[in-house]
């Protein structure tokens, strides 16, 4: 078992994305040192730091952790209506209440060697076929009605999620055949998969398998719940106030160190600017890289970006299904024309990584090919040899995440330069996905991905050509992708991953200019968040404030 | 006739609802969601059935005060907008409480002083304001007063467990930004009417019995100018509640203005449908209180004369 120390060390980040969060610290271990500080710095640095240049370095902690005091956090909100459902994707909020009062099975690491950290499941391990894996549960975890953890509530819990749940979750635990799992002993839960998969653990520690109680029926704000706070008082749509979960089986170790948080619901990016600014919060969730970079020393906060992987991919999708992206002569010619670096500086104001046109970057089956340069001149010809010029063509889109429509702008732009008259349709936010089948439909669409391993990426969104993969259909890249996710080994697993990487490279209907942080701002004297492993939607359960 | 008008309002929202591109079995099943998975929800949700078929279930229920459940989260819509109704009836209550006596001060000198300097000057301020978007507005009183000057909070955080009245310093700001939008409009309306009756024949007796002034504004120009202008102040008190959604959204108050904007994005259809016949049912009671006064008033005079 990976403890505390050894994990932070890795220097992997525990966070997540929009769709796909990964859920609470699963490092905290009975061998970790209490006294030691929260090691910022290295908690961030990810294993492919070197492919992410431009993240800001969180100060330096000061001091030791200490316990007490409270803080305000904002975050985007569900609006008037919310889900206490933790297996129903929301906003930032909902997360981060999450987070905050449920346990997770487990977290991803970003490290091939040991992608899984545990958090309420202590191990997953596959059989030898990988045709079962078997979850160790934690012992001595409790509720907080007092009562113990079981491997039953994990089973309960996943079935919940499959039953009650939405989004990519649902689709990716469909691997699993929770029907035939069996609870062997109280800590002991082995689950068959449908067909042989080496990433079950990725799966099961993606952040979504929150854990709780057997025989829950409906989520309220006062269930019983196993996490780091639990509820003190809860409006809809507006926030809930968490106090110190004294029992939670991390806090032996660490903490929790403050005695309670406020989440409150923002829902304007400026107004959790300006309330980070005046005071009203000690923490603002989810910034503009506008905002991030216009802020100046004389301003009361600091910012904090996330590491790969955690970052989101902004996109252009080519439909293939219509003329002219039928033609891989007109894709290669669009991916030419982009000037990637112009839209991380002018879009992103430098805070993200620069894209090559696939997303999961930073995760361990993530393909490093040679990046694609800005060669207008050779776009130019390809189109020529296409026989396609003249061409006039609609880019849809919508503000569903920062930099999306600057992204499509931009780009439109630059495809000026290769004779393209691009005209960037802006939808209202929401719409774009409301609509999926306008969206499905566009020629040229402006997207955006949450962190996923790129195996699960390709598998819930690009295998079979459903309407998601925007035309392209492809059974060998679909046949390689079922194999590498069926190997054992790694290395030739990665292997087959690089092939389909190269594949999708050359041939797909993928642009992806830049990836962007997650940008959070923080009062200079709130330590340790990002010990939580999760700047997107920090739980907040090592957090501490300075004397 | 308003209970006809609302029927017909209600059948409006609804069309218009449907009209709304995409649906929300969309939005809750996320984008990599298959299509069996969106049928699902889609069934489970009833968007499956017949308009007509829920239409005559909702407005049903809506006459039974059920206004279903949201397809968020699940709680009933009523439950949601009593919530949200009553803070923004707060907020409109007290700008109107500010608004109504503003502008009929400012609209009663400017009527009576046509062509001078401080009707020229009232009139230029209330065409600003009026032109002005609430959106800017707002922003210029937080980027003074909140960050600048650093007296008012620029977002409202209500305590837990209280109501906007607990944290009036936090009202400040949006109901000054909503005072401002509708003075100018209500201003504007009230000088007219003020002018109007200014060159009426018995404003000019009046005078001619030497009654000048403040007394001549309050006890001879105002009575008469009030009637014209109530369905004015109908319209300006009817909209306070549903303009609010840019002020609401701006300043974070947890109004059923900024319900309605979340619940378009999300296409929560329950919750639009019921915040929209809310806010119809609000302006139309307005103006129904509006034509009653406006009556009372007109026959209080006749008597009176």
């Amino acid at each position: 078992m990976m403890n505390r120390r050894t994990f932070v060390s890795r220097g992997v980040a525990l966070t997540a994305a929009a769709a796909i969060p990964a859920g609470l610290l699963g490092a905290c271990s009975t061998e970790d040192d209490p006294s030691a500080p929260p090691d910022g710095v290295a908690s961030v640095a990810s294993p492919t730091t070197t492919a992410f240049p431009s993240p800001t370095e969180p100060a330096e902690p000061t001091g030791r952790p200490r316990h007490g005091g409270s803080i305000a956090a904002a975050f985007l909100g569900a609006g008037a209506a919310e889900s206490l459902n933790p297996f129903v994707p929301g906003p930032a909020l909902s997360f981060a209440r999450h987070r905050a009062i449920h346990g997770v099975v487990g977290n991803l690491t970003g490290d091939p060697e040991d992608p899984f950290a545990g958090d309420l499941v202590e191990s997953i391990e596959p059989s030898a076929d990988l045709t079962e894996y078997t979850l160790r549960v934690r012992p001595g975890v409790r509720f907080t009605d007092g009562k113990p953890l079981t491997a039953r509530d994990v089973a309960a819990s996943l079935e919940l999620a499959m039953t009650t749940g939405r989004g990519s979750f649902v689709r990716f635990m469909g691997e699993f055949d929770l029907a035939g799992g069996r609870v062997e002993d109280d800590h002991t839960l082995v689950l068959p998969t449908v067909a042989p998969i080496a990433d079950g653990a990725s799966i099961l520690g993606i952040g979504m398998a929150f854990v709780v109680q057997e025989g829950t029926t409906e989520f309220t704000a006062d269930m019983p719940t196993c996490g780091p706070f639990r509820v003190a008082e809860y409006v809809p749509g507006e926030g809930v106030r968490v106090v110190r979960n004294d029992d939670w089986w991390g806090g032996d170790i660490d903490g929790t160190y403050l005695d309670e948080v406020e989440l409150r619901a923002i829902g304007q990016e400026s107004a959790r600017v300006n309330a980070l600014r005046s005071g009203q919060v000690q923490f603002a969730n989810d910034l503009e890289p506008v905002s991030a970079s216009a802020i100046g020393p004389s301003d009361p906060f600091e910012i904090e970006e996330s590491a790969l992987p955690y970052v989101s991919g902004l996109s252009v999708v080519m439909n293939m299904a219509q003329p002219p992206f039928d033609d891989v002569r007109v894709r290669l010619a669009f991916k030419l024309a982009v000037n990637r670096q112009q839209i991380l500086d002018t879009v992103l104001h430098g805070h993200g990584v620069l894209g090559n046109d696939r997303y999961s970057i930073g995760f361990p089956d993530y393909t490093e090919l040679p990046q694609r340069e800005h060669d207008p001149a050779e776009a130019r010809r390809l189109l020529d040899e296409a026989g396609v010029s003249d061409l006039d063509i609609t880019l849809t889109t919508g503000p569903e995440t920062p930099g999306m429509i600057g992204t499509a702008l931009l780009v439109a732009e630059q495809l000026s330069e290769i004779g393209v008259r691009c005209e960037v349709e802006q939808l209202p936010p929401g719409q774009l996905f409301a609509d999926f089948e306008r969206y499905t439909n566009s020629t040229l669409a402006g997207s955006y991905s949450s962190a996923t391993p790129a195996g699960l990426y390709y598998a819930v969104s690009f295998t079979g050509g459903g309407p998601g993969s925007f035309g392209w259909h492809d059974a060998e890249v679909d046949r390689l992708v079922a194999q590498a996710r069926g190997t054992a080994d790694r290395e030739q697993r990665q292997t087959l991953f690089d092939e389909v990487a190269t594949r999708l490279h050359e041939d797909g209907n993928l642009i992806v200019p830049a990836h962007r942080t997650f940008i959070n701002g923080r009062v200079p004297g709130l330590r340790g968040v990002r010990d939580g492993r999760y700047e997107q939607f920090p739980s907040f359960a090592f957090a501490w404030l300075d004397d | 006739m308003a209970a006809l008008t609302l029927v017909a309002l209600s059948a409006l929202i609804l069309v218009a609802t449907e009209a709304l591109p995409g649906d929300a079995a969309n939005v809750i099943a996320g984008p990599n969601a298959t299509d069996v998975q969106r049928e699902q929800i889609r069934q489970e949700l009833g968007l499956d059935r017949p308009l007509p078929q829920r239409y005559v279930e909702w407005i049903g229920g809506a006459v039974r005060g059920d206004l279903g459940d949201a397809y968020v989260g699940g709680a009933p819509v009523r439950e949601i907008i009593e919530r949200r109704l009553g803070n923004s009836l707060i907020l409109a209550g007290l700008a109107a409480g500010v608004l109504i006596p503003l502008a009929l001060l400012a609209g009663t000198i400017a009527g009576m002083r046509a062509g001078e300097g401080a009707e020229r000057g009232i009139s230029l301020t209330a065409l600003v304001a009026f032109s002005v978007p609430e959106f800017v507005t707002g922003s210029v009183l937080i980027a003074v007063f909140a960050g600048a000057m650093g007296w008012f909070p620029p977002v409202v955080l209500l305590p837990f467990g209280g109501g906007p009245l607990d944290a009036p310093r936090s009202l400040v700001l949006p109901v000054l930004t909503l005072v401002i939008v509708a003075f100018g409009f209500a201003t504007r309306i009230i000088t007219a009417s003020v002018a109007d009756v200014t060159e009426s024949p018995y404003v000019e007796a009046a005078r001619l019995n030497g009654v000048t002034g403040w007394r001549l504004a309050c006890f001879h120009v105002l009575p008469n100018a009030l009637a014209p202008a109530m369905q004015a102040f109908g319209l300006v008190v009817g909209a306070l509640v549903g303009a609010a959604v840019v002020t609401e959204g701006l300043f974070n108050y947890p109004g059923i203005g900024a319900a309605l904007t979340t619940a378009v994005a999300a296409r929560d259809i329950p919750l639009v449908q019921g915040i929209s016949l809310t806010l119809a049912a609000i302006a139309l009671g307005a103006l129904v209180v509006a034509d009653l006064l406006e009556t009372t008033l007109t026959r209080h005079l006749r008597e009176t004369r």
